[in-house]
């Protein structure tokens, strides 16, 4: 996606303390304790994550050779196979099918690399309707926005703005009864299931081995997605495999359970190719867009471990920063301890130059990561980054460029306490009880203690110094 | 873009690639030795847990159950010769049961035209070719005469699973050598009925699948 136009702050301060932000709050709360039960009745848990780690990381390790064994496996089934370097391609791709088979109308099971490539635009710019399936990413097409989380994508609506939603935009009458809306929803995409000419997909995982996609979904529209429309279209970053069925399942062991708590996904749906002879319904095309789109430099760079990344969420329910500022506060799709690596390492880091700074390193999204990612040693990573780039503390403001300057130089520090030019009356009793500025929110719960009178490699240089 | 060029890009990548232990996976078990349970007692607890129902004893008597719970209806099936249950079919439609056309056509007009029929169909009937007592799943594949739709766009779902075929979880169905996820286009788990949790994290039923899920143990 382009750079973005508004800042992490910027964007975190209008959602700080909404009604909307709570409703984050308590659902991110909701989803950790049910992982946390799913998680203790499954004693193999932790030995499936180590091996879940080894497997994903061997593959990126590895990963042109299981691209170019995954792209003949696929064409061996019938299936075609399209590589994008980024999103022009990928959308370009899409277009041409779509034209090809005169398409009015595309259906879309929940997909956050669609949402990476703003399919839905490029789309609708040649007039194909597109339709999102998903409950929660239909409701958010239909408020035109953007999901909040990526597995639980409304996270942030009450049922009062779902109902008046769609009494608003599919003329029903007003309903808050969450049954009648998933009643409601059931009935206007079931028709539109049906008559869809394409149905385009994300993967959760592509299996190298046979060149099968898996998708899991709780409602079945994953599956619907897949089989009712003639062709269907898998959009897959380019990561996203495992070598084998066997590895497959090591996968589907975890994350259901790192997500939602489930033991599986109601519908856990493997494709290989399209409809065989003999087989009564499926699509008669499918096709596999592999797209690259910033991943092959986040391989050869230092934040290359985030590739292992399955996508079950599990880190933004846990985020002290995520659960304050909601999916909404990030520059992308992709939000939370995930997003605040997936993003500048992507996309550029001019424009998201705050986000690796959007963590507390407090280390819950290590605790709960299914592949155990070291996310904030890749934040520290990106933060290097930031400051290699020159743009550290420039968008810190004015009074926390005074920090800096104050910080790194002691006595000038003291000097600008004890003459208040810095904190003003903040200053007590060797704490500093208040920042200004942005500085603020942090002083709010926590003192900043007073510089050392010594620094630490004086004092070093002074008793041990050679 | 060529997709030699692609693969070029991304072997040059990998040659930078620092990601930590990256070395080739360890063969380990991959199903721990796990003492003896009742197969069919935990798969029906655990597959009622999720929302599941669990019918065990005569199979046609079954239906008669499910029919008087939801009264008759249009159905999609599977072939007679796919279900273990030879009379499965026949007995649906004694009892007042239609059963739908389930081959879809390849022109695109008339499939869509069908399709949109889909709408009423009120039961399905499928076998399973598995079932997992950790998770409480079956497992479906599609092929001649086993639509994928039949167990996907019915209120009413009821699969016929011969009790011998359930595994203690998915990675010992795996780890058999006759299983084989790829060898046709699409198996699915299925883990109960059609869930969502998307408005307020609300349970609801049946939001795009089946309502109802019945697996009938033979």
């Amino acid at each position: 996606m382009s750079t973005p136009v508004t800042t992490f702050v910027e964007r975190a301060s209008r959602e700080v303390n909404t009604p909307k932000v709570r409703a984050v709050d308590a659902g991110a709360r909701l989803l950790t304790a049910k992982r946390l039960k799913g998680v203790e009745e499954y004693p193999a848990m932790d030995s499936m994550r180590d091996r879940a780690r080894e497997i994903r990381l061997h593959t990126v390790a590895h990963l042109d050779t299981y691209l170019e064994q995954f792209a003949e496996a696929v064409e061996a089934v019938g299936g075609k196979v399209f590589f994008a370097r980024d999103a022009d391609e990928a959308n370009g791709y899409i277009r041409r099918v779509a034209r090809d088979a005169s398409a009015e109308l595309i259906v879309k099971s929940k997909s956050m690399v669609t949402e990476e490539i703003g399919m839905n635009a490029a789309l609708e710019a040649d007039g194909v309707q597109i339709v999102e399936t998903d409950l929660g990413e239909f409701i958010v097409q239909l408020a035109n926005e953007r999901p909040s989380h990526i597995v639980a994508p409304v996270m942030h609506k009450t049922r009062q703005d779902v109902g008046e939603l769609f009494a608003r935009e599919l003329d029903v009458p007003y309903t808050e009864d969450p049954a009648e809306l998933n009643k409601i929803a059931r009935q206007y995409l079931r028709q539109r299931f049906l008559r869809a000419d394409i149905g385009v997909s994300g993967a959760n995982f592509g299996v190298a081995s046979t060149g099968s996609i898996c998708l899991v979904t709780n409602e079945g529209n994953g599956r619907l997605t897949t089989t009712a429309p003639r062709i269907h279209i898998a959009v897959m970053g380019m990561e996203r495999l495992v070598p084998t069925p066997g590895d497959l399942g090591v996968m589907l062991e975890i994350l259901a359970r790192s997500a939602v708590g489930q033991r599986l996904t109601v519908y856990t749906n493997v494709v290989t190719g399209p409809r065989r002879p003999g087989d009564p319904d499926g699509p008669d095309e499918f096709h596999v867009i592999i797209l690259d789109n910033g991943r092959s430099q986040v391989l050869g760079g230092s934040t290359s471990e985030i590739l292992a990344c399955i996508r079950c969420g599990a880190c933004l329910n846990v985020c002290p920063v995520y659960r304050e500022v909601s999916g909404h506060a990030y520059s992308d799709v992709y939000s939370g301890p995930m997003g605040a690596v997936l993003v500048p390492s992507l996309f550029n880091i001019e424009g998201n130059e705050q986000l690796p700074y959007a963590s507390t390193l407090c280390g819950a999204c290590v605790d709960v990561c299914p592949v155990r990612i070291e996310i904030p040693d890749l934040l520290l990573a990106l933060r290097q980054r930031v400051v290699e780039d020159g743009d550290a503390f420039r968008w810190l403001g004015s009074a926390m460029s005074a920090y800096k300057v104050a910080a790194t130089r002691p006595r000038a520090w003291r000097a600008a306490l004890s003459s208040g030019a810095l904190f003003g009356r903040a200053v007590r009793s060797g704490w500093v009880g208040r920042l200004p500025g942005p500085g603020g929110a942090w002083t709010d719960s926590r003192d900043l203690q007073m510089p050392a009178k010594e620094p630490f490699h004086d004092w070093w240089r002074r008793n041990r110094g050679s | 873009m060529d997709r030699d060029a692609f693969l070029a890009g991304v072997r040059t990548a990998v040659a930078r690639n620092r990601v930590p232990n990256a070395s080739a996976i360890d063969p380990g078990p991959l199903v721990p030795d796990l003492p003896p349970v009742d197969l069919v007692a935990m798969f029906s607890e655990i597959l009622e847990r999720v929302d599941g129902h669990v019918h065990t004893g005569d199979a046609l008597q079954a239906l008669d159950e499910v029919v008087a719970l939801y009264g008759a209806g249009p159905f999609l099936s599977w072939d007679t010769d796919r279900l273990p249950v030879s009379g499965a079919v026949a007995h649906l439609e004694e009892l007042g049961c239609g059963r739908a056309e389930a081959e879809v056509s390849n022109q695109p007009d008339a499939r869509k035209a069908h399709q949109v029929g889909y709408g009423d169909v009120h039961i399905g009937l499928t076998g399973a070719e598995a079932g997992f007592a950790e998770t409480g799943s079956i497992v479906l594949r599609s092929g001649l005469g086993r639509p994928r739709m039949a167990s996907l766009v019915p209120l009413i779902h009821v699969a016929l699973l011969p009790a011998a075929l359930i595994f203690r979880s998915p990675m010992h169905w795996l780890a058999e050598p006759e299983t084989d996820i790829a060898s046709d286009s699409n198996v699915v788990y299925i883990t109960g009925p059609s869930r969502t949790a998307d408005i307020e994290q609300q349970l609801n039923l049946g939001v795009h699948g089946p309502k109802e899920l019945h697996v009938i143990l033979i």
